[in-house]
């Protein structure tokens, strides 16, 4: 366990899914997952291809919606308005599979780009 | 067969100044519909159904019927429907827009969806907007992909703006055809008529041709 | 506004005949322009040397010229050169042609060299000869990713067939004229054209894009 972990362990889960359901048309994807992540936990999900692993992860940050079950994150559960949405977001990061840099931006603009476009920090 | 080429040295100066119309029509035309193909690309992927259903409409609308008809069709329907009596300069160009624009809203359309979907994706992930992903991460990227079709619709319109003579507008082929009725110089106005439009126009595939291998994207 | 579409129903044969004569021009104009393309775009790059220079001149200059142009010059010009009196029809079906056949040309030479060289060493490799992998590995691969493009160029050549009213021949935009001019109702006459053109050409574009959807798998490389 890190540090950071053992300072956490005692508070409540940073990240709960509880009988998390996702369908794509008749494919079952998600079916019933639970799961308690604390913070400063590792957690590494493993599975053959086609077993839901980035449903899960894209169902975590809303750019899919779930049809059953429930997500709860900092012991909320995701907000559906967009703007709430977003600033969800914000408090999460999410590397992608395909990496999706950004080729029209510098490489520093790549890494910089959630804090001065999203949060709007001075350059 | 006797030629009589002078007469198209003689007429320069209408010829210059049809020209010139051509030239105006498509620069105005383009003007007013880059805006409104954005605007009805934009329209078509609204969530409020009723926008996105009736720009799909106007632009399969327009997009599937000939020019031609169009400029008939604005010719007599346009007066009634405004109420007063229009210069056929601006019914001429009133076909010309409606047509031109629903071309470029499938060209912006197109151009938005070949980027990837990840690449929006990715911008909704660090908590952007739909609208800050359409400025910051889609929008940077479509346009290199968006400007050689937009210049190839240019050299297209250039060479339709020769339909809108059948409303006696004075561009370049209306100019040409009366000279050629009031001189009877066939022949002469006929081939100086394509030889000037060859002309204009074969610089202008050239520069399309520049555009595509400068800017255009190859995957 | 008053409108009286009677005059419409007075004439639909002779619209009919119109429309009748736009489908006709308008099959034998994809047909020849298609077959004239394929040739031209086929000798461009697999032509002799001295061949290239007055085709990619040809395909330069219908990109320059408009289509009412052409038309025009083969149905009032070519007379007087030739001494040969055209009937409208064939004039304008020569013009929309060659006119069309230039844009056939550079889809099929832009689809040919979009198939990956490695394509070409590989049935080099096997034994082929230059022709048979031409018809045997490129076209067939070529002839998938042309398809939307193709499509587009078939949309013109029926809209393009309209502009053969100004030479006269009596498809349907110049039946429609004819009607509106007698009955001074232009209003309703050309509307409904319109309606005519559109349940006309819309299906076949959509059609070519609904079969593209489902073999566009086999054109990727």
């Amino acid at each position: 366990m890190t540090a950071f972990a053992r300072k956490n362990a005692d508070k409540p889960p940073m990240l709960v899914y509880e009988n998390v359901r996702k369908r794509y048309g008749t494919f079952v994807a998600l079916d019933g997952v639970s799961l308690h992540v604390n913070a400063g936990e590792v957690v590494c999900l493993i599975g053959p291809s086609g077993s839901g692993k980035s449903t899960l992860l894209r169902c975590t940050n809303a750019l899919e919606t779930i049809d059953g079950g429930e997500i709860r994150f900092e012991g909320r559960p995701l907000p559906k308005k967009d703007a709430d949405i977003r600033a969800i977001r914000q408090r999460m990061g999410m590397v992608f599979q395909s990496f999706e840099l950004f080729p029209h931006k510098t490489a520093l603009e790549n890494v910089a780009i959630g804090l001065t476009t999203v949060k709007k920090l001075p350059v | 067969m006797n030629l009589d080429w002078s007469i198209v040295w003689q007429s320069r100066g209408p010829l210059f100044e049809g020209a010139l119309v051509t030239i105006l029509l498509t620069a105005l035309t383009m003007t007013i519909s880059v805006p409104g193909g954005i605007v009805l690309a934009l329209m078509r992927g609204s969530r409020f159904k009723p926008i996105a259903w009736f720009a799909t409409g106007f632009v399969e609308l327009f997009r599937n019927l000939p020019l031609l008809l169009l400029v008939y069709w604005a010719f007599y329907v346009m007066p009634v429907l405004t109420g007063i009596g229009l210069p056929p300069f601006a019914t001429g160009l009133a076909a010309l827009c409606l047509n031109v624009s629903a071309y470029n809203s499938e060209t912006f359309r197109s151009g938005i969806n070949s980027i990837r979907k990840g690449q929006s994706e990715a911008g909704l992930a660090l908590g952007m907007s739909r609208s800050e992903v359409l400025r910051q991460i889609v929008l940077p990227q479509a346009w290199r992909r968006v400007l050689p079709i937009l210049a190839s619709t240019w050299v297209s319109l250039f060479k339709d703006t020769s339909l809108v003579s059948v409303i006696a507008v004075g561009e370049l082929a209306h100019t040409a055809m009366q000279i050629r009725s009031q001189s009877f110089r066939v022949l002469e106005m006929l081939t100086a008529m394509a030889g000037i439009y060859w002309l204009l126009g074969y610089p202008q595939a050239k520069i399309v041709d520049w555009i595509h291998r400068k800017y255009g994207v190859r995957e | 506004m008053d409108l009286d579409f009677s005059p419409l129903i007075d004439s639909w044969r002779f619209l009919a005949s119109g429309l009748v004569l736009t489908i006709l021009l308008s099959i034998a104009a994809i047909v020849c322009s298609f077959a004239l393309g394929l040739a031209v775009g086929l000798g461009r790059m697999y032509g002799p040397p001295w061949l290239s220079a007055p085709l990619v001149f040809y395909i330069d200059s219908m990109r320059a010229i408009p289509v009412f142009v052409v038309l025009v010059w083969i149905y009032f010009a070519v007379p007087i050169i030739s001494g040969y009196s055209f009937d409208p029809f064939w004039a304008a079906l020569t013009g929309i042609t060659i006119h069309v056949a230039a844009y056939v040309a550079e889809v099929v030479r832009a689809g040919i060299t979009s198939i990956r060289k490695g394509q070409v060493q590989a049935g080099l490799a096997i034994g082929m000869s230059g022709a048979q992998i031409v018809r045997k590995i490129l076209l067939p691969q070529a002839a998938v990713r042309m398809l939307p493009a193709f499509g587009s160029i078939v949309s013109v050549t029926i809209k393009d067939t309209a502009i053969a009213a100004v030479i006269a021949v009596p498809e349907l935009m110049r039946q429609a004229e004819t009607v509106a001019g007698q009955s001074y109702r232009p209003i309703e006459v050309f509307t409904t054209v319109m309606v005519i053109y559109f349940l006309l050409i819309f299906p076949i574009t959509r059609l070519i894009d609904r079969y593209y959807v489902r073999v566009a798998h086999l054109g990727r490389s």
